[in-house]
């Protein structure tokens, strides 16, 4: 067997740096600052692109401000907010649960959202204000965790927790189909429908104002998991034994996403896939420690889904294509490729 | 110091006793073999005592109970070392011997030239720095158990608790695993081991202790536990003996029947 040469202190160290992230970050980071001054000043209504916005605002500024300000802003900052929370959570219950195919609707949060938001079109209380669909969806999600809660126990296993959220995603589906079912009228019916694909369309800067306190309390339960991820790795009695309380983390990470996720998914509706393929894409780039993937995970689903977002206003400008299909429509093919080439990594 | 005193301990599960008052004490810079048949209560004491799963009765460490110690404070007092050598994810091995630091880490602090220092001495102390930039779940179990070691002796612990560390290495990867334990007993360490190699068990460790059915049923040097009596009421078996009595060579040879 050869030698790999790590004798010295300095070999390990440069294999152990964080440095060695740097390049995949710096790459993101650019990729996500390109693609949201794309989606801010280059993407508009029939492929209008940043010369006409500019020739708007000199004959028109107030005008420009408004579609800047108020519509694509909002857009765009739902976009990367969205992608980074369905990122980051998958990256973490990926992490937590040992199994990858989790994804952040693995708990039920995202089904409780989405019927909670429902409940609101179904009762007609839809027009009860620009924040009532998400406030619906939110009290969704915030249900979806008390039964979580209440199911799992205070010292769930990963199986219990995988089966309570399977429990609640059927519950709160059924639900769902409940309220199409009896849906008032065709209308309602169809309303509903286009709110499941998920979609940043005319939303506005005070939903982002309702979901960014959760989202953030969201991500710094999170972020703030990746060293106990890391020990979790060689299972539950070595992290106990390295020093990590696990109720403590499963509690962080299940109230982290179920906060971050409920949160997004009562603004945008339900976007898939996001948070289940952005981790495995980036694996190759940073590694398979925790750690090492919570960031960048972040940062890939924020780039993911606003690269998701501009390719909705490319090549759908006049009917609005809902960015869940696109989601769906481009990640599942790439997971069935991705779970090919685990398979062979993995054994 | 390094001395352990068990008092009285007991672990039950779903009403069924798997430790049954179990009481004993290691002096610092001991050496222990835990043997015993499957299903002794062996690992289930060595969780007991690494403050793992719930049980009765006190475990001190240096005349501190481990109830009082805080988690983080126990990790980098006492370390463990599981059998089946679980690991999640496909890391490198240099990685998962890395984690051993984990608990002299604050959330954001990377690790310091000292922490390289003592990982780079802990894999060469175990054979892994040759495959430690490979993915740990492709090497072979033997292997693996070392990565494990490796990762269990980077966490710098007084105490060490080793599940089986031995049961998938070669004959030469034995001894020195052993050897390598003994070394650091007698650096002023204190370590049980968890073996079924009951010949390396009285070779290398400077007292045994030997369950049956949850009870600590004998301890002691070798030749007070490793007696044919003991070996014909805990494990149903006739050895064939040779060596001397402080280091006898056990090689199991005839089954006897049960009771």
């Amino acid at each position: 067997m050869t030698d790999l040469g790590l004798d010295g202190v300095d070999d390990i160290e440069a294999r152990l740096s964080p440095r060695r992230l740097w390049p995949a970050m710096a790459a993101l980071f650019a990729v996500l600052a390109l693609l949201t001054l794309f989606s801010l000043f280059f993407i508009g209504p029939r492929r209008s692109g940043f010369f006409d916005l500019y020739a708007l605002y000199q004959n028109d500024p107030d005008l420009a401000r408004l579609i800047l300000l108020d519509i694509r802003l909002p857009r765009t900052l739902l976009g990367l907010l969205t992608g980074a929370t369905l990122g980051l959570s998958g990256a973490a219950l990926q992490s937590l649960l040992r199994n990858p195919l989790a994804e952040p609707g693995v708990i039920g949060v995202s089904g409780g959202a989405a019927f909670g938001a429902v409940a609101v079109f179904y009762f007609g209380l839809a027009g009860g204000g620009v924040l009532a669909i998400s406030t619906g969806g939110m009290i969704g999600a915030l249900s979806a965790l008390g039964f979580l809660y209440l199911l799992a126990g205070k010292n769930p296993s990963v199986a219990t927790l995988i089966l309570a959220g399977v429990a609640i995603n059927g519950f709160a589906a059924a639900m769902t189909s409940l309220a199409l079912n009896f849906s008032p009228n065709p209308y309602a019916a169809l309303e509903i429908v286009f709110w499941l694909m998920g979609s940043l369309v005319d939303r506005s800067l005070p939903h982002i104002a309702f979901a960014l306190p959760f989202i953030i309390i969201g991500w710094a339960l999170l972020f703030s998991a990746g060293k106990a991820l890391d020990a979790l790795t060689l299972g539950e009695d070595t992290a106990v034994s390295l020093g990590f309380d696990l109720n403590w983390l499963k509690l962080r990470i299940i109230l982290g996403c179920g906060l971050a996720v409920g949160a997004a998914v009562a603004v945008t509706g339900a976007i898939g896939f996001v948070g289940l393929v952005v981790p495995h894409l980036l694996r190759p780039f940073v590694g398979y420690q925790p750690s090492r993937l919570i960031l960048p995970s972040a940062l890939g689903g924020a780039v993911l889904l606003t690269c998701a977002d501009i390719i909705v206003r490319l090549i759908s400008p006049d009917i609005e294509l809902k960015i869940g299909v696109i989601t769906a429509l481009i990640g599942a093919p790439f997971f069935l490729y991705l779970i090919m080439s685990l398979r062979k990594e993995m054994t | 110091m390094s001395i352990l005193r068990v008092e009285h301990t007991s672990v039950q599960f779903n009403g069924a006793k798997a430790v049954s008052d179990a009481s004993f004490t290691l002096g610092a810079g001991a050496l222990v073999g835990l043997i015993g048949p499957n299903g002794a209560g062996k690992t289930t004491l060595l969780r007991a005592i690494a403050n793992l799963i719930p049980f009765s009765g006190d475990v001190f460490l240096d005349n501190e109970n481990i109830a009082d110690i805080p988690r983080r404070r126990l990790a980098r007092r006492l370390a463990y070392m599981p059998q089946g050598h679980e690991v999640h994810w496909p890391l490198s091995a240099l990685r998962v011997v890395a984690l051993g630091r984990l608990p002299h880490f604050s959330a954001f602090r990377r690790p310091s030239r000292g922490d390289i220092e003592i990982i780079r001495s802990v894999m060469k102390q175990t054979d892994t720095q040759r495959f430690a930039e490979r993915n740990i779940l492709t090497l072979s179990g033997g292997e693996r158990a070392r990565v494990m070691l490796a990762r269990a002796l980077s966490q710098g612990a007084d105490f060490l608790m080793v599940d089986e560390p031995v049961a998938a290495l070669d004959p030469y990867h034995q001894l020195q695993i052993m050897t390598l334990l003994r070394d650091l007993a007698e650096g002023g360490a204190t370590i049980i081991v968890v073996t079924h190699d009951l010949t390396l068990a009285a070779r290398f460790c400077h007292q045994l202790v030997l369950m049956h059915e949850g009870k600590v049923v004998a301890k002691g040097p070798s030749r007070d536990v490793l007696t044919d009596e003991n070996l014909r009421d805990v494990y149903n078996i006739e050895p064939f003996r040779a060596g001397d009595d402080d280091h006898p060579i056990l090689v199991p040879w005839r089954r006897l029947p049960p009771g």
